[in-house]
């Protein structure tokens, strides 16, 4: 009765349906579960909290009309239109659905899907006939949609995947979600349904970390990387008419892709191999919670909300763009500059002094091949000088170098401490620091003509030369010679290169 | 026997337009309220209509193919109006005027691509001259995102063995085998004979460069050829590869599915 289509609000209301059912394989559904998921929503939405959280997606519909109050049986007469519209003996109106291409059975407006235009609004339609023809099995699928979606900040985290897998669990762990809090709001006699704690990009990224989990653990150890290759993408949105477009606080719909690479990259992280370095990342990524005043004669403040926001999967979201400023920042530990001031932001306390032991070549390797696309090679030579130079510093004990070769920006007194070093290596009838062939894969283009990437190839061999440093114990005993250096977020639309040494 | 014939032939003739512009927004369709976010490059549909303006009528999409590589400098949020309109009755007020139409101002936020430039590939050299001389306003994107064609030309691709592909659309089922972009529905076919009646279909758009040695292999895919254009920048060794689409042909009808051609 149901397939999926492509289209993200249409799919997850699908895979909301197959959750409701409990039927995975949407091939599979029946027109019995058609009806035990009407009766299922005509249950939820004619009755609180779900009636009033519904203005979010169907404002002036028949669910939260004001005028049907106190009109349940208005509201029963308005799901039965909209929830059981499917069947044979449906009229159809010789139009097509939008949607699944079957024969449509109703013209729907901004009160039946989200973010289209108002009964009567011509444009965008062809001929200037408003509204959308749509099938009885959209219209139930679409209606259903608010139930596999979080609340979030007042409006609706859609998460569609063209893995009909993880579209299905994101819905079926959100219906979840929203009932247990329905639970909770009628349990507390509340009219109101309580919002996810995080924040949206926080949600998304926790939520699917737990699924990926979840996959790898029932996976037992197999290949499980070999899987189904996928991307995602999720919409934060609201149809409410509260909302201002031009808010840049509450858009009415914000999308957040996470491209084929980046799933590739999460994925992996959550396996046994990668896990205990990247969950060490970002538990020190989480939101700290500012301390509440309590008034005069106020209870103790409530703690259970925990923190919100998870910076690292925040900016995940703004990856692979901003992938050199994620890279020193969660893997070189390097504080951020902007967020000084905001005692909430853990990234103004990065240290790589303090933190070395988080910093994981493993981990970087990984987010190069998976997310950067850096050539083997040239990872390889990476790591390769990255293993010589600790070599070097821990044996020499040469300070100077290893502080100079963090800090110097300009290229050309960064090739002339590289090279001298490498000299006085040679004297000492030690094998050079670096090849020719190192220098040209690693640094530069042409003979002293710089790569336009040759500080994201610094920073590379430091992560590395850390990590060797920090094993061999000596970043411990030479505390103070690793300096404190911070990086502005490009995402956030500072400096290019916003660096600034302490 | 089409995969047969693709795999025989060595070079193709297809004519090769470059068209720059100023601004363009390729809108999600049903997302039509409040906010409108635009697509990374144009759906084929866009396409579809940017040749049909060139040559002024509605051509049968049939047996038509193009591939493309679309680029833009940045992506901006711009402030728009929409005059939401709904037919109307009675008279104009002072007026023995009917009044047909009435609506409201509605501000919005439009997601614009600035600096946009199409490589547009076609497999119609015919279509050189209506090119050189579009019937209408050469645009893409919105009425208003005027273009200008910098380049035509008649180009020969060839099969190569390597290629690297970039700021493109993929074929979905191709697409998942590069494990870079993102998945997307977009409107591929408007149908005008039948009261544009939208025809949908999932591809992968793919911004980065990657290369032929990175696409995934599946059983039987050594000796993979690929259609790269020769007049193209060459990136170690290797030119820009093209995955041809069509409007409507189903995928299994398509002459070249992606560019690519398995040995049969």
């Amino acid at each position: 009765m149901l397939k999926y289509t492509g289209h993200p609000l249409f799919d997850v209301g699908a895979a909301t349906i197959g959750a409701i059912v409990g039927k995975r394989d949407l091939s599979t559904i029946t027109v019995e579960d058609l009806e035990q998921a009407a009766d299922f929503l005509t249950e939820q939405y004619t009755v609180d909290p779900l009636k009033t959280f519904l203005v979010v997606a169907f404002p002036n519909s028949g669910f939260t009309n004001p005028a049907y109050a106190k009109r349940l049986d208005k509201r029963l007469e308005y799901a039965q239109q909209v929830l059981r519209a499917y069947g044979r003996d449906a009229p159809r109106l010789g139009m097509k659905c939008v949607f699944t291409g079957e024969p449509a059975v109703a013209v729907v407006f901004r009160q039946h899907v989200p973010l289209i235009t108002g009964e009567d609004i011509i444009n965008f339609h062809p001929g200037g006939n408003p509204g959308l023809p749509v099938s009885g099995e959209a219209l139930l699928c679409i209606q259903a949609l608010p139930l596999g979606c979080a609340k979030c900040s007042g409006r609706l985290l859609a998460v569609h995947s063209d893995n009909p897998d993880l579209t299905y669990e994101f819905a079926e762990k959100f219906l979840r979600m929203n009932m247990s809090a329905i639970s909770m709001a009628r349990a507390a006699g509340s009219t109101k349904m309580p919002e996810a704690k995080a924040r949206a990009g926080t949600l998304l990224i926790d939520t699917l970390l737990q699924l990926e989990q979840a996959r790898v653990e029932q996976s037992r150890g197999s290949d499980y990387e070999g899987g189904q290759p996928c991307s995602l993408t999720a919409y934060h949105l609201t149809n409410s008419g509260q909302s201002n477009p031009l808010d840049p606080r509450n858009p009415p719909l914000q999308i957040y892709h996470l491209p084929l690479e980046m799933m590739s990259f999460l994925r992996t992280v959550v396996g046994a191999e990668y896990r205990h370095e990247w969950n060490d990342i970002a538990s020190r990524a989480w939101e700290i919670p500012k301390p509440r005043k309590r008034k005069k004669g106020e209870a103790e403040p409530d703690e259970d909300g925990g923190p919100r926001r998870n910076f690292l999967y925040e900016d995940l979201l703004k990856l692979p763009d901003n992938a050199r400023y994620f890279l020193r920042t969660y893997f070189l530990r390097t504080a951020v500059r902007w967020a000084r001031g905001d005692e909430s932001d853990p990234r103004c306390t990065y240290s790589l002094r303090e933190e070395a032991d988080l910093v994981s070549w493993k981990l970087t390797d990984l987010f190069l091949r998976k997310v950067m696309n850096v050539d083997r090679h040239r990872v390889e030579q990476i790591r390769a000088l990255g293993d010589r130079l600790a070599d070097y510093v821990s044996t020499q004990n040469d300070k100077g170098f290893f502080r100079n070769f963090f800090t110097l920006n300009n290229y050309g007194y960064f090739r002339a401490e590289l090279l001298k070093a490498d000299a006085n290596e040679v004297r000492r009838g030690q094998p050079p620091l670096i090849t020719f062939d190192q220098f040209i894969a690693i640094f530069e283009e042409g003979d002293e003509i710089a790569r336009p990437d040759w500080k994201l190839a610094r920073d590379l061999v430091l992560i590395r030369m850390v990590e060797q440093l920090h094993h061999r114990g000596w970043l411990a005993k030479n505390r103070e010679v690793v300096p404190e250096i911070t990086v502005e977020a490009a995402a956030e639309g500072a400096g290019s290169e916003g660096e600034e040494q302490a | 026997m089409a995969r047969l014939k693709a795999a025989v032939a060595l070079s193709r003739k297809v004519l090769k337009v470059v068209a720059e512009g100023i601004t363009t927004s390729f809108r999600y369709p049903h997302f039509m309220h409040g906010v409108q976010p635009t697509f990374d490059m144009p759906p084929p549909a866009t396409i579809y209509g940017h040749i049909c303006s060139a040559l002024g009528k509605w051509v049968d999409p049939a047996g038509v193919e193009f591939a493309y590589h679309f680029t833009y400098v940045r992506r901006v949020d711009e402030v728009e109006h929409t005059h939401m309109v709904a037919a109307s009755s009675g008279k104009l007020p002072g007026t023995q005027l009917p009044k047909v139409l009435e609506g409201a101002v509605n501000p919005f936020k439009r997601a614009v691509l600035f600096g946009p430039r199409l490589v547009l590939y076609i497999n119609r050299p015919e279509w050189e001259g209506s090119f050189r001389s579009p019937r209408y306003a050469v645009v893409l994107g919105r009425s208003q995102d005027l273009f200008t064609y910098t380049a035509i030309t008649v180009v020969e691709l060839v099969r190569a063995p390597r290629a690297y592909f970039e700021h493109t659309l993929a074929p979905y089922d191709l697409g998942r085998r590069i494990a870079r972009g993102v998945a997307v529905l977009m409107p591929r076919f408007l149908d005008y004979s039948s009261g544009r009646t939208p025809h949908f279909e999932r591809y992968v758009m793919v911004t980065r460069r990657f290369t032929s040695e990175e696409l995934l292999q599946p059983e039987g895919s050594q000796g993979e050829m690929f259609w790269v254009d020769p007049t193209s920048p060459e990136v170690d060794g290797a030119h820009l590869g093209l995955f041809f689409h069509s409007f409507v042909d189903a995928p299994e009808e398509r002459t070249s599915p992606a560019g690519v051609t398995l040995p049969d």
